[in-house]
C-alpha cells in the first residue's frame, strides 16, 4: 500500500511522467504501426492516381464509392482486426490499469515497474471491480437500448415530431450519463484498491460513498479532467479535417505532431485525474 | 412513385459508409458489348504538342455546337405547350384528357379505419376496337392477406408488413347510370393469379364501341391497412391511397393493359376527370389531389370537403385531426404542405425548395399545368406514407433534426414533384416501362438538385462528416455496382430482386440519361429531352417515343449506337488506364507511353488528358468502341507525370472510375501517389481508440 501523499504538480514527474510517457508512447507506436499495415493492404488503389489519397474527395464522393467498394472485403476485415486489437488493447489493461492509478495516488509516486507489480498484487480485487464495471456499462447500454424501444411504444400516439425526437434523445442522453458514471466510479474503487489497499467490495462501497460526501472532487473533477483531456484532441480532430486533406504532406504531418501532444496531454490529464483522487479524497478518508 | 426513400436511405448521412456494404463485384457475365456505331459526333479532341495517339485520334465537332441557346427552351418546345389537344392525340380525335371520369362521394371512419364510398364512374372507348368488358385495377386488394402477388412478391423488401392489420376493397354494388340490372354478380377476377383480387372485370351487357361511352354507378367499401407501402393508417392519421376500382388502359389496339399489383410495379391509368367528395368526423383536416371548388362543410355525418381536379389519373388523400398546415406558392402554383406539430421548420423548407424547383421543371420539361400542388410531411411512426406522387399530391419524408445542407428533404420532395411529369403528365406504363418513370425522374431530380446548389455537393454538403456527396455520385454508382445487369427496359415484375430493380430502373437509367447530357452537351441534350417531354404529355408514352425523340434531336446514332444498347441491353462497361510510364533518354529527353483499356459496352468517345510534369496538359479523344485496347506513346521535354481518362467523368456509366487515372511510373520521383492523409488518418483513429480503452 502506497498511502504517502506530496502536493501535486502541474507536470507529471518521476514515475507518473513515465507512467504517462509509457501509456502514451505503447499507444502511438502501435496505432502508428496499424496505421502502416492498413496503408500497405488498403492504399494501393489510390497510390496509383495522380492526386494519391485526395482521390477519396474527388467526383462528389463517386471515387470514396468506387474505393469503398473495391476495397470493401479487406476494408471488413482491417476493421475486424482493428476491433479486435482495440479489445485486447482493453483486456491488457484490464490487468495494467490499476499501474496508473497506483502511480496517480501514491505521495511519492513509484516507478512503474513497481506500481505495475502493486497492481498484480491486488490483481483480484481490480479484475473484480473491472467485472462489476463491464456489467454495469453493459446494463447502461440495456437500458438505454429498452428505453428507446419502450418511447417506441408509448410513443406511437405522440403527434409532436421533435417531442418524439427529443425524449428519445433524452433516453440515450439519460443511458450515457449512467455511462460515464460507471466509468467515474470504476476508477474511484480502483483508486481505493489501489491507494488505499481496499479490497474490492469496500472499495465500491467507498467510492459510492465518496460519490455522496464529494461529489465535486469525484464526479465533478471526474468530468473536468475527462472534459480537459479529450477537448484539444477533438478540437484538433475538426481543424484535421478542414486541412489534412486540402494541404500538402507537410501540413498533415504537422497536424499528426501536434495531434501526438494531445494524445499525451490526454494520458496528463488522466494521470491528474488519479492525482486529484489521491490528495482530495483518499487523504479526507482517512 | 415512391422510392425516393429507398434511395435516399442509401444516400443520405452515411452514404460513403454505406457504400462499404455494397458490393460492386466484377461481373463476368453482364457486359454483352452492342454492336455501336462507330461515331457519336461528340467533343472535339485537342491534340497537344509531344502527344502522338496511335490508335488514330479523329477531330470532331464540338458538342455544344448545333443545340439551342438555352437548355431545354425552343420553339418546337414552346409550340408544344403545356395545353393537351395541341395536335389530334389519337384516330378518332378523343381527349386523352377525359377518357375516364370519376364522381365519388367518401365518408372516412378513422376509428374503423374504413371508407364507404359510391359514385359514378364514366369511360369512354378510345381504342379501335369495341369494348365487351371492362377491367379494373383493384390495388388494395393487393394487401388483402399473405397470399396476394404484392405480398409475395414484397418478401424480402421493407414493405413486407410484421402486422396483419390487412386492407381490401369490396365492390357492393355496380350498375349502369341511371337505372340498370345489378352487375356486382358478374364481376370476376384474373385467373391466372389465384389468390389475387386486384384485377376485376366487368362483362359490359352491351359492347361499347369506338368513340362511345358508358357510366356506372358504383358503391364499394375500403377497409385500410396498417401503413403498408404508403397507403394506410398510423393511429388516427390516415393516408387513403389506391383506393377505389380504377379502370385499367385500354391501348389502340383494343387490348387491355392491365396486371397485378406486384411489389416493384406501380400504377398506369387513363386521364379524366375527378370530383370526390370527402367526408370525415369534425376536427380532421382533408389534403389531397386537386384544390378544394368550396370550403369544407359540416354536415350530419362530419365536415366534408370537396375536390375537383381535371387533367388527372389518379386521386389520393390524406386525412389527420393533428395537422398544421402551410401554405405558400411557387408562381402560379398554390402550394399547401400538410405536416405535423413539431415540424415547421420542414414544411418551410418544403415550399422553399419547391418554390425554387418548379421553375426548373418547368423550364426543362414543360410548365406545371395545374393550380394547385399539395405536399404531406408524414407524422411521427407514419414515415411510411412518405415519398410517394399522386396526381398534384406528394408526400416527402425528412426529419426535423438534419441539417439544410443534408438535403435529403430536398431530395425527396424534388423528386416526388418530378412524378408530377414523368407519371403525372406523361404518365406511361409503370408496369411495363418503369424506367420511363422511376429512371427519368431520378435523373431529372439530381439534375435541378444540381441547378440549385451547385456540382460535387448537391446531396450532402456537411464538411465535418465527410466529403461532400453529388447527386449524380450516387446514381453512378449504384449503377456501377450491378453485379448481373439487367436490360434497362425490363418489366417492373421480371426483375429478379427488388434490390436490382431499385439500381437499373433508378440509377442505371438517370445514368444513361447524364451520360448522354454530358456527351451530347447541356443544351443539346436538354433540347432533345424537352422534345419528348412536350411529345408525351397526356400520350402515354413507350420508350418508342423516347428513342424517337432522341433520333430526330440527336440523330439516328444516338439511337443505335448509345441509347439503344444502354437501355435495351444488359452491360457493364469498364473505361481504364492500365499502364503508364515514362523514360528518360539519352539526350535528356522524355518518352512514355500509357495503355487504355476498354471492356464491356455501350461506350461513346471519351478525351483522355495527358498531364506532363511541368504541368503542361495534352488532349486527345479515344473512341473505345473503334479501338478497345488504344496505345498512347509520348515524346517530349518534360516527364510524362499522369493520363486520365475521361478526367471529367462525362461518360458516368463506367463501372470503376478508379481506374481511370495513373501516375506514370519511371519519373524518378517515386511511383505512388500521396497517400499521407489516409495514413494520418487511420493513425489518429486508432490511437484515440486505444486511449480510450486504455488506463
Amino acid at each position: 500500500m502506497i498511502v504517502a501523499q506530496s502536493p501535486s504538480r502541474w507536470f507529471s514527474t518521476g514515475g507518473r511522467g513515465g507512467g504517462v510517457l509509457a501509456a502514451w508512447c505503447s499507444a502511438q507506436i502501435f496505432a502508428w504501426l496499424w496505421a502502416w499495415v492498413g496503408l500497405r493492404t488498403l492504399g494501393a488503389p489510390l497510390e496509383t492516381r495522380p492526386e494519391g489519397a485526395l482521390a477519396l474527395l474527388g467526383e462528389g464522393g463517386r471515387l470514396a464509392m468506387d474505393y469503398a467498394a473495391l476495397q470493401q472485403n479487406t476494408l471488413r476485415l482491417y476493421g475486424e482486426a482493428t476491433a479486435l486489437m482495440v479489445a485486447a488493447w482493453w483486456l491488457a489493461w484490464l490487468f495494467l490499469g490499476g499501474a496508473f492509478a497506483a502511480m496517480g495516488t501514491a505521495a511519492v509516486a513509484p516507478t512503474v515497474h513497481r506500481a505495475v507489480v502493486e497492481a498484480a498484487r491486488r490483481f483480484k480485487s481490480l479484475l473484480a471491480i473491472e467485472l462489476v464495471t463491464v456489467l454495469a456499462m453493459g446494463l447502461s447500454v440495456g437500458l438505454g437500448w429498452y428505453g428507446w424501444r419502450y418511447l417506441d411504444r408509448v410513443d406511437a400516439g405522440l403527434v409532436d415530431a421533435q417531442r418524439a425526437d427529443l425524449r428519445h434523445g433524452a433516453v440515450v442522453l439519460g443511458a450515457a450519463v449512467l455511462f460515464a458514471l460507471v466509468r467515474c466510479w470504476r476508477d474511484v474503487a480502483v483508486a481505493f484498491v489501489t491507494g488505499d489497499g481496499r479490497r474490492a467490495l469496500e472499495a465500491a462501497g467507498d467510492a459510492l460513498g465518496a460519490f455522496a460526501r464529494r461529489p465535486h472532487r469525484t464526479l465533478g473533477a471526474g468530468l473536468g479532467w475527462a472534459l480537459a483531456g479529450w477537448a484539444p484532441t477533438a478540437l484538433l480532430g475538426l481543424a484535421t479535417v478542414f486541412t489534412e486533406w486540402r494541404a500538402g504532406a507537410a501540413v498533415v504531418l504537422l497536424m499528426a505532431g501536434v495531434q501526438q501532444l494531445a494524445s499525451w496531454w490526454g494520458y496528463h490529464c488522466r494521470m491528474k485525474w488519479f492525482v486529484s483522487l489521491g490528495e482530495h479524497v483518499l487523504r479526507r478518508r482517512g | 412513385m415512391s422510392d425516393a426513400t429507398r434511395n435516399v436511405r442509401a444516400l443520405g448521412l452515411g452514404l460513403a459508409l454505406c457504400a462499404l456494404g455494397t458490393a460492386a463485384q466484377a461481373d463476368p457475365d453482364g457486359g454483352a458489348a452492342p454492336d455501336a456505331g462507330r461515331d457519336a459526333g461528340l467533343d472535339a479532341a485537342v491534340r497537344g504538342p509531344g502527344l502522338t495517339a496511335d490508335g488514330g485520334a479523329r477531330d470532331a465537332g464540338s458538342a455544344e455546337a448545333g443545340p439551342p441557346a438555352e437548355a431545354g427552351v425552343s420553339a418546337e418546345a414552346e409550340a408544344g405547350g403545356d395545353e393537351p389537344g395541341d395536335e389530334p392525340p389519337r384516330p378518332g380525335a378523343f381527349d386523352p384528357t377525359r377518357v375516364a371520369d370519376y364522381s365519388f362521394d367518401v365518408r372516412l371512419d378513422p376509428v374503423a379505419h374504413t371508407a364507404v364510398a359510391r359514385g359514378v364512374i364514366t369511360w369512354r372507348n378510345t381504342s379501335r376496337v369495341p369494348a365487351d368488358d371492362l377491367w379494373f385495377h383493384l390495388y388494395m386488394n393487393g394487401f388483402e392477406n399473405a397470399d396476394t402477388l404484392f405480398m409475395q412478391s414484397a418478401r424480402g423488401t421493407h414493405w413486407y408488413p410484421t402486422h396483419t392489420h390487412w386492407g381490401a376493397i369490396t365492390v357492393r354494388s355496380l350498375r349502369l347510370h341511371e337505372g340498370g340490372d345489378e352487375l356486382v354478380t358478374r364481376l370476376g377476377y384474373e385467373p391466372s393469379l389465384p389468390g389475387d383480387r386486384t384485377q376485376m372485370r366487368l362483362p359490359l351487357p352491351t359492347p361499347v364501341a369506338p368513340g362511345e361511352s358508358v357510366s356506372l354507378d358504383v358503391s364499394f367499401e375500403v377497409r385500410l391497412p396498417e401503413l403498408i407501402s404508403r397507403t394506410g393508417y398510423h393511429d388516427r392519421f390516415h393516408m387513403v391511397a389506391q383506393w377505389f376500382p380504377k379502370v385499367a388502359v385500354r391501348e389502340e389496339d383494343g387490348r387491355w393493359a392491365r396486371f397485378g399489383f406486384h411489389a416493384y410495379s406501380e400504377f398506369y391509368a387513363d386521364f379524366g376527370r375527378y370530383d370526390v367528395r370527402v367526408t370525415v368526423p369534425e376536427g380532421y383536416l382533408v389534403g389531397g389531389t386537386g384544390g378544394e371548388v368550396e370550403p369544407a362543410q359540416s354536415t350530419r355525418e362530419g365536415r366534408r370537403f370537396h375536390f375537383v381536379q381535371d387533367r388527372v389519373h389518379d386521386f389520393a388523400f390524406t386525412a389527420w385531426d393533428q395537422f398544421r398546415e402551410l401554405r405558400g406558392d411557387a408562381g402560379d402554383v398554390r402550394l399547401r404542405v400538410l405536416y405535423a406539430p413539431g415540424d415547421h421548420a420542414q414544411a418551410e423548407r418544403v415550399v422553399s425548395v419547391l418554390r425554387d424547383g418548379l421553375p426548373r421543371f418547368a423550364q426543362r420539361f414543360g410548365a406545371y399545368p395545374y393550380a394547385t400542388l399539395t405536399v404531406l410531411l408524414p407524422p411521427p411512426g407514419a414515415q411510411e406514407a412518405g415519398g410517394m406522387e399522386y396526381p398534384t399530391f406528394i408526400t416527402t419524408d425528412g426529419a426535423w433534426w438534419r441539417p439544410r445542407r443534408d438535403r435529403y428533404l430536398e431530395y425527396v420532395t424534388l423528386h416526388e414533384f418530378g412524378h408530377q411529369y414523368f407519371y403525372g403528365l406523361f404518365a406511361s406504363n409503370e408496369h411495363d416501362h418503369p424506367f420511363l418513370d422511376e429512371g427519368f425522374c431520378e435523373y431529372a431530380t439530381a439534375r435541378v438538385l444540381e441547378d440549385l446548389y451547385g456540382p460535387g455537393r448537391s446531396l450532402f454538403d456537411l464538411p465535418l462528416l465527410g466529403p461532400p456527396i453529388d447527386a449524380w455520385a450516387g446514381e453512378s454508382f449504384e449503377s456501377a455496382s450491378i453485379a448481373h445487369p439487367v436490360p434497362v427496359t425490363t418489366a417492373a415484375d421480371a426483375f429478379p430482386s427488388y434490390g436490382r430493380y431499385g439500381r437499373v430502373v433508378y440509377s442505371r437509367t438517370a445514368t444513361v440519361l447524364r451520360t448522354a447530357e454530358l456527351s451530347y452537351g447541356p443544351n443539346r441534350f436538354g433540347y432533345a429531352l424537352r422534345v419528348y417531354a412536350d411529345r408525351a404529355r397526356f400520350r402515354h408514352p413507350t420508350p418508342e417515343t423516347f428513342f424517337t425523340a432522341m433520333s430526330d434531336t440527336l440523330g439516328e446514332e444516338s439511337v443505335t449506337r448509345f441509347f439503344g444498347p444502354a437501355l435495351r441491353t444488359p452491360f457493364r462497361v469498364d473505361l481504364a488506364v492500365t499502364e503508364a510510364e515514362s523514360r528518360r533518354l539519352a539526350n535528356g529527353r522524355f518518352e512514355g507511353r500509357a495503355v487504355l483499356e476498354a471492356s464491356g459496352g455501350p461506350t461513346l468517345p471519351v478525351e483522355v488528358r495527358v498531364r506532363r510534369e511541368d504541368g503542361h496538359e495534352d488532349r486527345v479523344v479515344w473512341d473505345p468502341a473503334v479501338e478497345p485496347v488504344k496505345v498512347l506513346t509520348y515524346a517530349g521535354g518534360a516527364a510524362l507525370a499522369s493520363v486520365s481518362v475521361d478526367p471529367e467523368g462525362r461518360f458516368a456509366l463506367d463501372a470503376n472510375r478508379l481506374n481511370n487515372a495513373r501516375r506514370a511510373v519511371g519519373r524518378g520521383d517515386g511511383a505512388s501517389g500521396d497517400t499521407s492523409p489516409l495514413f494520418a488518418r487511420f493513425a489518429w483513429w486508432m490511437g484515440n481508440l486505444l486511449r480510450g480503452v486504455g488506463p
